[in-house]
């Protein structure tokens, strides 16, 4: 299978990845990109998630220091919550296609980076359209037109009813006097007929930059300011549930009931009680372990078909729920004993028909036993064009511990004249001893060569040699690195502070759209703090993200 | 948008269709007399290098009797598949051979930075400085309906991967990755029957964008610079949308061809994006399109006869086939040969996919060159580059780079190979900045000056 997701190590042999002299270099920044340069970092200092130069107070704790935010660029909603606020303002019973549409860009897995989200003519004619296709749909079907509506569409206030309460929703705020007047003014001079009024009503509102960005913008311009009561409402809801704000919370939230701290955690609480929340954040899990981007084998596979993909994904899926929103400790994912899969993934797989309801529980002698989701066939098939020992090295060092390598540029510019005429291994044993290489190899390629003997397609096989790089399987940060198999490997990971640090991390960027910058530092740690208290519990690490002081806070510049 | 949204074309395509040898019968209506001759900038993409060795020819003129192997189908190549035979296009190519493309991408498998000369990058994947593509787009400003278009049969939106197009700042320009969806685009709504409330619809339909764009004011004012300029995107792109939808101002319009199909692999895909794009341009649509035809990974031949024996290419993938052997991504099947024989055979199989390429690329310039305007052909208004990520497949190396320019927008002069040693992209770039009629002394970072004689 091959990944979209983009980054040095997906290459093939060409994967001599840098060092200094201390080793492996990482940028200054939560989202180590070790290797291509910036401030030296301890391979496996665990220096993540906003750790590395906070503000705060000056004698660097958070407990009194007033809250502080990162600076952030107005999001364009993504188009699952472009989806998901059309369901509900249109009250269908399921998300409206996306056709016309251009994708979300991904960036390292994820297509929640606001930054490079644009809105070009392309997205304007895409959002323009569905406008036209769901008003048309709507006026022609009575019961929904008069849910949705509210009123008699001959009547003669109805059209600037809906105006205002239509506009609320999709606006997120309430719309002014004015400009509730000059939208129905305009719709009674320009639509083509009556029922038309209310569709160019529709059609404005819908491409209009209020409702296509989130507007939430604060008290001020510019610099650190306080969000408007609506404004938290509709970060809240899209962070929660991925779509716009009902009208109950903004009611709730223009009543003044998120203005204390006790009012925003118990919305908070409400909302992540909701199933509305596993949806959103089923797309977080399929983000941050990379699933989402599992593809087709590039190479014959016995035995694939690709009714398989799907079922891969949806044992990801189906583990994640679990321990995330089952009262269990998150982190326990990493060493489970079970999976749940399908009955042909089963058989792929090599396992025992699963019970009716699809639960697998590994005999203690099986290769997959205790080794959770880093045997998933959906997560090792998602990395599988390129060298797999630094690719999965890689994998497992960017998506637990978020440290980023990366060729430099001085070795990149030499790779096609170092490996010239050098076989698979003699090009892993040189980047191993090579000095310019070895450094970041070094923390590498004994976690990949650990992984190497499952297939591209994620499958178990023991007739692969891994002998032959005369590497032995380690995870060099853990105390005691060696590891015997995938399930010790697990443990050794499971075990480490730094992994809940970049899984905080990793959850603020989804909630937030951008990676935590310095003076997020103390919203992550004060998270990461609650998420170990409350026995590793996803929500818990939602909630404390969610009710931080800084989650009412913005900063422009 | 309803499809009673009327279109601002330029040509009239009598029965049109997306099968190429109707083009042919094509020939244009110019609206309006042309100040200045109109010139288009086309780039078309495929992954994994080539084999250098094999593809560059010896500096002078190309003939039909020393095209390298790898080139060898410029002279013209029998049909395949869904794709039909073509004449021989060397006359209108010229290789330009030895361009060092290392010092801009310091990375391996980048498609994202194949279309700049810009070294350093914007989210860690993206160049900061505008694509060619995008640099011509902005400076030619056209009055065409779409300022550029950029297509792609791959899937992927990695920002790295899916997109060779970007525009300043590492803004990464929208792109269509569905033919049906272009064909929606730019032709869905084109009646030959007009509609009598075209002025009516019209009106409401401006009004619709002026509604947003008021919004748009009211909401710029709450906000700080950052914001502003962020938003600033949106009326830009509510002005490029207003171009596409506006009132025809001309006598003529273009006939719709009929819908693509939905679905299909890289090279289905592909093959109606280019007959799409040459449309788009044969009706004036657009000036510059990109046209990536894979990320590095996806592609692979599956569904064609290339090769006999142990040279067929089979289901293995254009990446795994240009690592040739040793590499872990490789082509498995020739693990145990005698070593020279794998060689020999891994490196035909380069040949084989470099050729298939070419062809590809040939069957665009054809396109071009059969739709006839006023004073030639759509070729002749055209530079066409074909460019890769990497040089060498095999290695990554990026100090070779296969790039082809078909075309003579601007006078340009084929049939014949530059050497262009040791130069740069910038050099590259600077040559047809120039031949745009644009001042070029020198481009990129690494700056490059344009390249002697071409």
């Amino acid at each position: 299978m091959s990944s979209s997701r983009s980054h040095s190590l997906r290459y093939s042999f060409g994967v001599l990845l840098a060092l200094l002299s201390a080793g492996c270099s990482s940028e200054p920044q939560n989202h180590n990109r070790v290797g291509s340069g910036g401030a030296p970092a301890q391979p496996g200092s665990g220096s993540t998630a906003g750790a590395a130069t906070g503000v705060g107070s000056p004698d660097g704790t958070c407990d009194s220091v007033t809250p502080d935010v990162g600076s952030s660029v107005l999001r364009r909603l993504s188009a699952l919550e472009y989806q998901l606020t059309l369901q509900d303002l249109f009250q269908l019973p399921t998300p409206p296609n996306l056709d016309g549409l251009p994708a979300d860009t991904e960036k390292d897995g994820f297509k929640v980076y606001a930054d490079v989200q644009t809105v070009s003519a392309q997205h304007m004619r895409g959002y323009w359209a569905k406008a036209q296709e769901l008003g048309a749909a709507l006026m022609s079907d009575s019961a929904r037109r008069k849910s949705v509506i509210g009123c008699e569409p001959s009547t003669s206030d109805c059209l600037k009813r809906f105006v205002s309460r239509f506009g609320r929703l999709a606006y997120r705020r309430a719309l002014t006097t004015e400009e509730i007047d000059a939208l129905a003014a305009r719709a009674e001079r320009d639509a083509l007929d009556g029922n038309d009024r209310f569709q160019f009503v529709i059609e404005v509102l819908l491409t209009a930059p209020d409702f296509l960005y989130r507007t939430e913008v604060g008290a001020a311009p510019e610099g650190v300011s306080k969000l408007s009561a609506s404004e938290l409402a509709a970060k809240l809801s899209f962070a929660i549930w991925g779509r716009a704000p009902s009208a109950e919370l903004l009611d709730k939230a223009e009543q003044g009931g998120l203005d204390t701290e006790q009012g925003l955690a118990a919305v908070v609480d409400q909302l992540l009680a909701d199933v509305r929340a596993q949806g959103f954040y089923s797309g977080f899990f399929r983000q941050w372990l990379g699933y989402e981007a599992v593809r087709a084998p590039t190479t014959t596979v016995k035995g694939w078909n690709d009714a398989l993909l799907p079922a891969m994904q949806a044992e990801t899926d189906a583990v994640m729920k679990e321990f995330a929103w089952g009262g269990l400790n998150f982190l326990d994912a990493l060493t489970a004993n079970h999976t749940n899969v399908s009955k042909e993934l089963a058989t792929f797989y090599g396992l025992s028909a699963p019970d009716p309801n699809g639960a697998v529980t590994f005999p203690s002698s099986h290769v997959r036993a205790n080794t959770g989701l880093l045997t998933h066939a959906s997560l090792l098939g998602a990395k599988s064009d390129g060298d797999l020992i630094a690719l999965r090295g890689d994998w497992l060092r960017e998506t637990f511990l978020c440290q980023h390598m990366q060729v430099p540029a001085a070795v990149a510019e030499q790779l096609g004249e170092i490996l010239v005429g050098l076989t698979r291994v003699q090009i892993v044993k040189e980047r191993n001893s090579r000095a310019e290489c070895r450094g970041c190899h070094a923390i590498i390629d004994p976690i990949g060569v650990g992984l190497s003997q499952f297939d591209r397609a994620g499958r178990y096989d023991e007739t692969l040699d891994i002998s032959e790089y005369g590497i032995a399987p380690a995870l060099p940060d853990a105390a005691s690195p060696a590891f015997g198999s995938v399930a010790e490997l697990a443990a050794k990971l499971r075990e480490m502070p730094q992994v809940s640090t970049c899984l905080t991390s990793r959850a603020f960027l989804y909630v937030n759209g951008r990676e935590p910058a310095a003076p997020d530092r103390c919203t992550t740690q004060s998270a990461e703090q609650r998420f170990a208290a409350q026995s590793s519990n996803f929500p818990g690490l939602l909630r404390a993200l969610l009710a931080a002081p800084s989650f009412r806070l913005r900063r422009s510049e | 948008m309803a499809t009673s949204i009327p279109r601002r074309t330029l040509l009239r395509g009598v029965g049109a269709c997306l099968a190429l040898p109707l083009l042919e019968i094509m020939s244009t209506e110019r609206a309006a007399a042309q100040s200045a001759p109109i010139q288009r900038f086309i780039a078309f993409f495929y992954p994994n290098g080539t084999d250098p060795r094999k593809w560059n020819p010896a500096a002078g003129a190309l003939s039909a009797t020393n095209l390298p192997e790898c080139l060898k189908d410029l002279g013209g190549f029998a049909a395949e598949e869904i794709w039909p035979a073509g004449d021989a296009i060397f006359q209108d190519v010229t290789a330009v051979t030895g361009i060092d493309h290392s010092g801009v991408c310091v990375d391996i498998h980048m498609p994202s930075m194949a279309l700049s000369a810009h070294k350093g990058t914007k989210n860690n994947y993206t160049p900061a400085q505008p694509t060619l593509d995008q640099y011509l787009a902005e400076r030619l400003k056209a009055s065409t309906p779409y300022r550029n278009l950029a297509l792609a049969a791959t899937p992927s939106t990695d920002i790295g991967q899916g997109n060779i197009s970007f525009r300043a700042d590492g803004q990464v320009e929208t792109v269509t990755r569905n033919p049906k969806q272009l064909f929606d685009s730019l032709f869905k709504g084109m009646s030959s029957s007009a509609d009598p409330n075209a002025e009516k619809r019209s009106k409401r339909n401006a009004s619709v964008l002026d509604a947003v764009k008021e919004d748009h004011a009211r909401l710029n004012a709450r906000l700080g610079r950052a914001d502003q300029m962020r938003i600033a995107q949106y009326l830009e792109s509510v002005s490029e949308l207003e171009k596409q939808v506006a009132n025809p101002t001309m006598t003529t319009s273009c006939s719709a061809p009929s819908a693509p199909t939905t679905g299909g692999d890289w090279h289905s895909k592909s093959k109606q994006f280019i007959d799409l794009l040459v449309l788009a341009m044969a009706c004036d649509l657009t000036r510059v399109v990109t046209l990536q035809y894979s990320d590095s990974w996806g592609v692979n031949y599956s569904g064609y006869t290339i090769g006999s024996g142990k040279e067929a290419l089979g289901t293995w993938s254009d990446h795994f086939i240009s690592h040739k052997l040793d590499d872990t991504d490789r082509a498995t099947d020739l693990d145990g040969l005698d070593r020279a024989e794998a060689q020999r055979i891994a490196d035909a199989r380069v040949v084989a996919t470099s050729r298939f390429k070419v062809r590809r690329f040939a069957y665009l310039v054809n396109a071009l060159k059969n739709v006839k305007t006023p004073t030639g052909t759509l070729l002749d208004e055209a530079l066409v580059m074909y460019c890769s990520e990497n040089g060498d497949g095999d290695s990554h190396a990026r100090k070779n780079m296969p790039i082809l320019l078909a075309g003579h927008a601007g006078g340009f002069k084929t049939g014949r190979s530059v050497a262009a040693a040791s130069q740069n992209t910038g050099a590259l770039h600077a040559s047809i900045i120039q031949r745009f009629g644009f001042e070029a002394a020198s481009y990129g970072s690494p700056a490059g000056k344009p390249i002697a004689d071409l």
